[in-house]
């Protein structure tokens, strides 16, 4: 009798204990410096290159947890989310760990948009961009590892948020512009890095040019930060990397490749824009309420003639 | 002991081998637990994430030296923290640092409901009763779920004195938590 009693406490000790982790790891997030640096040191004493692009974050790193950042903010836009969709907030909730295949997905890129609105300091909008670029080369590794090509709507919106990041750091002043772009750089740096050097398949390739595009134009602004921030200030539209660039190239081939050899057009961005960004060109704040509906993504092999 | 998963003993040999990718994961897979029992041993975030990184970036030295775990990353993770911040209270005068139980209600508790909160703040005020060895034989065999075995190496203690020790601890917040079985 004493013996299930105490069977029954280390049961309930262990709940208060994984709820507690729970609350703790929504509130603190570790600096992004030591994750900088540990992979740092990780691509320095590494023998084997990346091959296998399949790093996953536990989902509490999918949510953009910053100590600054209160988690009231997130979980007011969730009930409002649900609220506002007619279903509960348990919905929205869910919707953070949705791929793009995912009904709920435009609910987890809706409530990435207006956390993004909601947030007023630049810091933490700049942190708030990377972050969700971050998610998007999650979403479109484990897309890949189940052996889907994602859509369109997600480089896009990849591409944007990387933007966004790039256009927030010229507006943090002159003085930050430096450390801003360098952060932006490590961060872009340890995707590539992370992704592999696998170039036979279409899917990394294409993600890795989109980041190594970035980084281009980040370099080229810690070469010259005085007429960047001049560009930043006078706007972007004549910077030919600012927009497709080669990525462009890249999707156009792709597209022009699988119509060809199947007489079926992959994802058209037209199509299918990503909720809260337009056609992936547009400014630092998009627009929210954009259309939702994303297109069932093509498996591998059967479009794109990627690998399987 | 626990029996090694083949994912376990893939993630070790490839470790072992320094793949990035692999160095990567561990650091996504485990970093938030060392923090977590860093911070509940330290009770301070700044020293907890000196803690993390040192911990972390040891193991990466001690991988490229061709040494560190044979065995289990996680427990050699823990048990590489766990000497970090034995070291800290020595060089410290072993002062004892408490758990700041504003931690929740300055950071994040705003949205939990008024029951998750109460009872949030009872866990953390029935670790507060605890020694930090018993706080921390509890961290890890409830919270990391680790066996006693692997707690024994962690905390270089013999089996039975962790035992003893454990039997402690949760007698201890039995009476703290008023535990009542329903």
């Amino acid at each position: 009798m004493k013996k299930n009693k105490s069977i029954a406490f280390e049961k309930e000790l262990e709940s208060r204990l994984y709820d507690l982790a729970e609350a703790e790891n929504s509130s603190v997030l570790i600096s992004g410096d030591i994750r900088n640096e540990y992979l740092r040191k990780v691509n320095l004493i590494s023998k084997k290159p990346v091959s296998k692009p399949i790093l996953r974050r536990p989902r509490y790193w999918k949510l953009p947890i910053l100590k600054e950042l209160k988690m009231g903010t997130i979980a007011t836009i969730m009930i409002i989310l649900g609220l506002l969709l007619g279903g509960t907030t348990a919905t929205a909730y869910a919707a953070q760990d949705a791929l793009p295949t995912d009904t709920l997905y435009p609910v987890k890129v809706l409530t990435e948009n207006i956390q993004a609105d909601l947030t007023s300091n630049p810091d933490l909008k700049l942190e708030l961009a990377l972050q969700f670029a971050e998610t998007r080369i999650d979403e479109i590794n484990q897309l890949k590892e189940e052996g889907l090509m994602p859509p369109e709507p997600v480089y896009a919106n990849l591409q944007m948020q990387i933007q966004r990041a790039i256009e927030l750091a010229t507006q943090l002043g002159e003085q930050s512009l430096e450390p801003a772009l360098l952060q932006i750089r490590d961060r872009l740096q340890n995707q590539v890095q992370l992704l592999g050097e696998d170039s036979e398949d279409p899917v990394l390739l294409r993600t890795r040019t989109l980041l190594q595009e970035r980084i281009q134009l980040v370099d080229t602004g810690l070469g010259n930060l005085n007429g960047f921030y001049y560009e930043a200030q006078n706007g972007w539209e004549n910077t030919p990397l600012m927009n497709q660039g080669e990525d462009q190239q890249i999707q156009q081939q792709q597209q022009s490749g699988n119509a060809s050899q199947n007489g079926v057009s992959e994802t058209d961005p037209s199509e299918t824009p990503v909720p809260g960004e337009g056609n992936g060109e547009s400014g630092i704040n998009g627009n929210p309420n954009g259309g939702s509906s994303t297109k069932t993504p093509v498996k591998n092999g059967t479009g794109s003639g990627a690998k399987p | 002991m626990k029996t090694m998963q083949p994912a376990d003993i893939e993630m070790l040999r490839s470790a072992q081998q320094l793949d990035a990718v692999t160095l990567a994961r561990i650091y996504e897979e485990y970093s938030p637990a060392v923090y977590r029992y860093a911070y509940h041993l330290l009770g301070s975030l700044q020293t907890s994430e000196d803690c993390v990184s040192d911990t972390f970036l040891g193991f990466l030295s001690k991988l490229e030296a061709g040494k560190g775990p044979r065995e289990n990353i996680k427990a050699y993770l823990f048990r590489s923290a766990h000497n970090w911040i034995v070291d800290f209270y020595r060089n410290k005068g072993n002062q004892n640092i408490s758990l700041n139980e504003d931690f929740l209600d300055s950071n994040s508790s705003v949205e939990l409901e008024a029951e998750k909160r109460i009872r949030l703040g009872e866990t953390i005020k029935a670790l507060t009763r605890l020694t930090l060895e018993q706080k921390e034989v509890i961290l890890l065999r409830f919270s990391e779920g680790l066996d006693i075995r692997e707690i024994s190496r962690i905390v270089h203690k013999s089996p039975g004195a962790m035992k003893a020790l454990l039997h402690r601890a949760i007698n201890t917040l039995q009476k703290e938590l008023k535990y009542e079985e329903k």
